[in-house]
Order: structure tokens, then C-alpha cells, then sequence
């Protein structure tokens, strides 16, 4: 019987196995246009790869190249009336305010270089250096001096009285021997006996750095504005009782930065699907230590707020481990066989099987390029060289490609890109991840930070193909650490 | 094992031209291999749509892939192999495993018939014999009895135990046999 069975197999076989049926004459028109699409897929990514590469190499030529050119005569003095303070009123006193002959002169100078706004900076400081200067000597002698009165107005002898021109400045020194110095501009009104009101002008002094793309005026990039209302000329303060606040240089950041970087990373996957495979997975797969590195433009919007880009390699380890159980050791076995005194009679080998566990391991490696693109906003808390940047967004993937083992459904180690038995199951991109991240950041010199950002990244989409038996996604947790170039 | 075979140069220069993407060598290819492929998945299907199914889905594998063939081995056996493994995904295995338990309803005679003459049936007739199977059976009996797998090997590929593909095979037999002798009835008594 059964041979006579193998001879029905036998039959069938002879039969049918190199039979050729008719074939549909639109077969291959229903083959080809899935090869079409296939070759169509992969110039996208070439012209990503492309349009990338030569975005990023046009941005770092236009830094490079771009001109720095300082203005001289773009330098603004302005003038901004504010009510005088409690204590400095102390320092102003009437009776040691005078209209000197001296005083006078000095007085137009700075008057003369006040009312030109396009004065340079240094015309500006050397005046009030010389004017600084000459006051302290000459404050003693015109302490009694009583003011020149204005044609026009009416005093009371008794308290003294004087009306300054709108743009007529006092200069007083602060204390003997100090060397800061005040400019105050006075302007008092006086009607009747009382003194109605006191104005002191705070003069603004800022110098505008124009900066142009590959020196080409016209093309005028973004620019520094650097306000310096508080010891900026020559160890002469400027008005004002209290110091003024420090601008933030969050907020006054333009122009490009570059950050280069190491992430160390830890990647976790997670399935879905069919249940009992997954679990198959899950307990031959582990992660493993993970890394990355990358490169980021960051363009400064305004306010502490940005966008970033650039270009991102990440490779996540995963430890495969799978007990075969239908492995079989083969073991040698030496028996020797020797007399009283040691001596060796026979030898004989014996070769047997014994049904045990082989653990078979492997390492896998998944890697990434993508592309960041992000938003940002950067803070600082106070005067430290700390300040902190908060970013999120998208990785947009141009590259994946993975090596190693895994299970197949049937419970087989099979090679993770593919063969005969059972082909790749990941597709040739991971699609879009969702980013996010808080970074901290050490100012260690004008061109150079340090970063050390903290981040979380998960994909949005599977990993691997509508067809296949599971849906993989990778969640990371990482740590960047690198440094910021400031152009 | 059987000794390698070498590529006729036909054959080698065709797969080297389809790696680079010629499209004319890639029509080539397929029609040289198309014939017996179509036969593989009329095997396996369960009507005529499902094996031209079959058959696009596993040349595009084929041409897809073509760049993993390793030349080490017959260029029909690795094209063979994939058709077989796309036409498996392509039939259920959950239907499977309800036509193997349904298999036990049949309620097959146990019967102590002489082997049949086959001889005087066509390639056609064998091929409807083979569809008309339970798709079990029908699985079980081209992996083992026509493409030559062991049953271990049909059992890792259809996640079932050793002993019920031996199982199935045998009835995919009996019941084969039992066909063959009604047909063959049938003709003696047209004639």
C-alpha cells in the first residue's frame, strides 16, 4: 500500500511538476508597471539626498563668504526724556548747578554732537571724555555760582531759578575722585516760586553692524543691534540712578548658528499584530546601546524663537537570542583503555549525538538618516553664561536599512534582509518620527557653546510593510551632547 | 544533492542585464519561466484568478529580489521557491486550519482498492483532481508529493505538527485515488 501511494506522488510529479500552463497575454502588462514604480522610488530619495546636500553646502558657503562691514556712520545717538529720579535729584542741586563760562562751552560741544545724529561714536566719546575730565575741577568753583537768567522769565531771588535750552546739558561729576562720570541733560521749568518739573535726558548711544551676503551691499542679512546705554563709552556712565538692565542677547540674536553633535541613544520597540508572534519577538529581541551623530543649522527668527535643520545618522543596536531546541551537539568520545602501570592498550573514538538547546545570537543593527526639522525657542534666566532651548518637531527619514536576524512567524531564525524563504519585511523608508527635546547650554567663549540636550523620538508610522505579519516602531530616548559655532 | 547546473549564457547574461534594469531582458526572463510558474500556482490556487494572482505577485518578487539570487544554485528552483512561498502567504492559513479540521467530517472510506491505472489521465484532469482538494490537502499533497518537502519542512512553512501533514497527505491520496477510480468509471462506462 504504501508504495503504491508513493507511486500516486510519483505520477503527479512526472505530471505536473515541469508542466507549463497557458499563461495570460496581460500578464506581463500587469507585471511591469510594479518595476516601473520601484525605480521611480528610488530617485526621490537621490534628489532628497541631493536637494539636501546642496542646501547645506549653499548655507555654509554664504556664511563663509558673507562680508561683515561695519558702518561708522551709522552710528544713532537718541535722546529719550525721563522723569529724574528721587536720588539723583540729591546730586542736582541748584545752588551747585551755574552756568559757567566754562560749563557753557563744553555744553554747546555736546549740544553740537547731540543734535547730529550722524555723529560718529568716537567723536561722541572723546567729548565727553574731555568734558568728564575738566568737570572735576571745575565743580568747586562753581558751586556758588548762581545760574545766568533767561531773558523772559521771572524768578524769585530767593530760590534760584534757570531755564536751560531743551538740549542744553549740565555735567556734574558724582563723587570726588570716582571715576564715573553723569551726563545729565537738566531741563527745569520755573513758574512763579516753584519748581514745576524735572527732566533729565538719558542719551542713547548704539552702533549698527550691517552685515551683507558674500559682501554684496543690498543683500543685507539680518544684523546685530547692540544697545550700550550702561558703561559703554570710555568709563563715562550714562544717566540714570539705577543701572540700566542689561539687554537679553536671547532676544538680540540674528543670523545663523551651526550645532555639531553625539547622541547617545536608547531605542525601544514596540509591535503589534498578531500576539503570539509578537511575543515571539519580544523574548528573542533586547536593546542595546544606540548612538547617533549629527549636524543642525539653527536660523534665529526673532524674540528667542528659530527654526532648525540639517542632517541626523542614528544606528540602534538590538541583541537577538533564540534557544534552538531541535538542536543536536555531536560529541566526540575517547575511550582509552590502559593497563596496570599506565601504559595505553587501545584507543577508540565514538562519535554520538546528544539532543540539547544551541543559543543562537546576533547582532542587529537598524540604521537612520534623516532630516530634522524643528522649532525652537531659546531662554536665559539672568547674567549666567547658561541659557536653555526647548525644540520640537519632525525627522523626516531619506535612508533605512537594517541587518541581522529575527523569527520568522514559523518560529525559524531568518536573516533580516530577506531570502528565499522569507523576504525583507521593512520598507525602504521609516517615514516621519515626532521629536522633542530640552536643551541646556554653556557660553564658553563669543563663537563657542556647549549643548547637552536631552530628547525623546518616536516613529509615527510601522517600520515595516503593509504585508507583513507585524507592525514595528522604534520609541528613543537620548542624550546630545555638542557644540554651537555662533558665526 | 544534485550537481549544480551552469547558466547557459543566455540565462546569466539575461540576469545581469535585468540588474541593471533592461526591461526588454526582464520580458525575456519571464517568459522563458512563466509557463511553468503558471502550472506551480494552479496548483496551489484555489480557481484560476487566485493562481494569475499568484503569479503576478510572485514575479515581481522575483525581479524585485532578483539581486539575492546567488547564483549558487538552478535559477528555476529560486524562482520556484518564492512562487510557492507566495502562493502559502496567499492562501489563508486560518481557512487552512478550518479545512483541517473540517477534514475530519469527511468521513474518507477507508478503502482497500487496488491502485488505479492513471496513465490515462491528461494533465488537465490531474490538475482539476488536485483543485477539487480540501485546501489542506491540496497544500500538503504539491509541497510533499510534487515540489519534494519533507514534512518537517511543511510543517515549519504551514505551522502545523509533523504528524498531521503525514496525515493529511495520506488522505490527500486516498482521496485522489478515489476520484481517479470514479473517473475512470465514468469513462468505461461511456465507452
Amino acid at each position: 500500500m504504501n508504495s503504491d501511494m508513493k507511486q500516486v506522488d510519483k505520477y503527479f510529479k512526472d505530471k505536473l511538476h515541469q508542466h507549463e500552463s497557458a499563461v495570460p497575454a496581460d500578464m506581463w502588462d500587469r507585471i511591469a508597471p510594479a518595476l516601473e514604480e520601484k525605480s521611480d522610488k528610488v530617485r526621490p530619495i537621490f534628489w532628497l539626498l541631493s536637494s539636501a546636500g546642496l542646501i547645506m553646502v549653499a548655507g555654509l558657503l554664504a556664511l563663509l563668504l558673507s562680508g561683515e562691514q561695519v558702518d561708522n556712520e551709522a552710528g544713532i545717538i537718541e535722546a529719550e526724556a525721563m522723569p529724574i529720579s528721587q536720588g539723583l535729584t540729591q546730586h542736582i542741586d541748584t545752588d551747585q548747578i551755574a552756568a559757567t563760562e566754562e560749563t557753557a562751552t563744553q555744553s554747546e560741544n555736546v549740544e553740537a554732537v547731540f543734535n547730529n545724529d550722524l555723529a560718529s561714536i568716537d567723536e561722541v566719546r572723546n567729548i565727553l571724555s574731555e568734558t568728564a575730565s575738566n568737570s572735576i575741577q571745575k565743580e568747586a568753583a562753581t558751586t556758588n555760582a548762581k545760574p545766568a537768567p533767561t531773558p523772559g522769565t521771572t524768578h524769585n531771588a530767593s530760590v534760584p531759578s534757570f531755564v536751560n535750552h531743551n538740549a542744553s546739558p549740565q555735567l556734574t561729576n558724582t563723587e570726588q575722585g570716582n571715576r564715573e562720570f553723569k551726563l545729565v541733560i537738566t531741563e527745569s521749568h520755573f513758574a512763579g516760586k516753584e519748581k514745576i518739573s524735572n527732566e533729565n535726558t538719558k542719551i542713547t548711544i548704539s552702533k549698527e553692524t550691517k552685515r551683507y551676503l558674500l559682501g554684496i551691499k543690498g543683500l543685507e542679512l539680518p544684523t546685530a543691534k547692540v544697545e550700550n546705554t550702561d558703561n559703554p563709552i570710555g568709563g563715562i556712565k550714562l544717566f540714570g540712578s539705577k543701572a540700566p538692565q542689561c539687554p537679553s542677547f536671547i532676544d538680540e540674536r540674528v543670523g545663523f548658528f551651526i550645532d555639531g553633535y553625539l547622541s547617545h541613544d536608547y531605542a525601544m520597540k514596540s509591535y503589534s499584530g498578531n500576539q503570539s508572534y509578537s511575543n515571539l519577538r519580544q523574548q528573542t529581541e533586547s536593546s542595546l546601546y544606540s548612538y547617533g551623530a549629527g549636524v543642525r543649522f539653527s536660523y534665529f527668527l526673532g524674540k528667542g524663537w528659530g527654526v532648525r535643520s540639517g542632517l541626523n545618522y542614528s544606528q540602534v543596536n538590538e541583541r537577538f537570542a533564540y534557544d534552538d531546541p531541535n538542536s543536536k551537539t555531536t560529541k566526540t568520545i575517547l575511550e582509552v583503555e590502559v593497563n596496570e602501570v599506565g601504559d595505553t592498550i587501545s584507543v577508540s573514538q565514538k562519535i554520538v549525538e546528544v539532543e540539547g538547546r544551541h543559543t543562537i545570537t546576533h547582532s542587529n543593527k537598524y540604521h537612520f538618516i534623516d532630516i530634522p526639522i524643528l522649532l525652537f525657542y531659546e531662554f536665559s534666566l539672568g547674567d549666567s553664561p547658561f541659557y536653555f532651548s526647548a525644540n520640537a518637531g519632525t525627522y523626516v527619514n531619506l535612508m533605512f536599512e537594517q541587518s541581522g536576524r529575527y523569527l520568522s512567524p514559523e518560529g525559524n531564525p531568518v536573516e533580516i534582509a530577506g531570502d528565499d524563504e522569507y523576504p525583507n519585511q521593512y520598507n525602504n523608508t521609516a517615514g516621519v518620527s515626532l521629536y522633542a527635546s530640552f536643551g541646556v547650554h554653556y557660553i564658553l567663549n563669543k563663537n563657542i557653546d556647549l549643548i547637552l540636550e536631552p530628547h525623546v523620538m518616536t516613529q509615527v508610522n510601522s517600520i515595516t510593510r503593509s504585508d507583513s505579519d507585524l507592525e514595528e516602531r522604534f520609541t528613543s530616548f537620548g542624550l546630545n551632547t555638542g557644540i554651537r559655532y555662533k558665526f | 544533492m544534485s550537481p549544480l547546473k551552469p547558466h547557459s549564457l543566455t540565462e546569466r547574461n539575461l540576469i545581469e542585464n535585468c540588474l541593471q534594469g533592461d526591461r526588454s531582458s526582464q520580458r525575456a526572463l519571464f517568459d522563458m519561466y512563466a509557463g511553468k510558474m503558471m502550472t506551480v500556482c494552479r496548483r496551489y490556487g484555489r480557481h484560476q484568478a487566485e493562481a494569475e494572482d499568484m503569479l503576478q505577485e510572485g514575479f515581481i518578487k522575483v525581479f524585485l529580489n532578483l539581486e539575492k539570487y546567488g547564483s549558487s544554485g538552478s535559477f528555476e528552483g529560486w524562482i520556484r521557491r518564492i512562487m510557492i512561498n507566495t502562493a502559502l502567504k496567499s492562501v489563508s492559513k486560518k481557512s487552512f486550519q478550518n479545512e483541517s479540521l473540517g477534514i475530519e467530517s469527511y468521513q474518507l472510506n477507508e478503502s482497500k482498492e487496488e491502485p488505479t491505472v492513471m496513465s490515462k489521465l491528461g494533465v488537465d484532469e490531474l490538475m482539476a483532481l488536485v483543485a477539487e482538494l480540501p485546501d489542506g490537502y491540496r497544500l500538503v499533497f504539491n509541497l510533499h508529493a510534487v515540489e519534494g518537502y519533507s514534512h518537517r519542512e511543511i510543517g515549519e512553512a504551514l505551522s502545523i505538527e509533523e504528524s498531521t501533514s503525514r496525515s493529511q497527505l495520506v488522505k490527500a491520496r486516498r482521496l485522489l485515488q478515489k476520484r481517479i477510480t470514479e473517473l475512470n468509471e465514468l469513462r468505461y462506462e461511456a465507452s
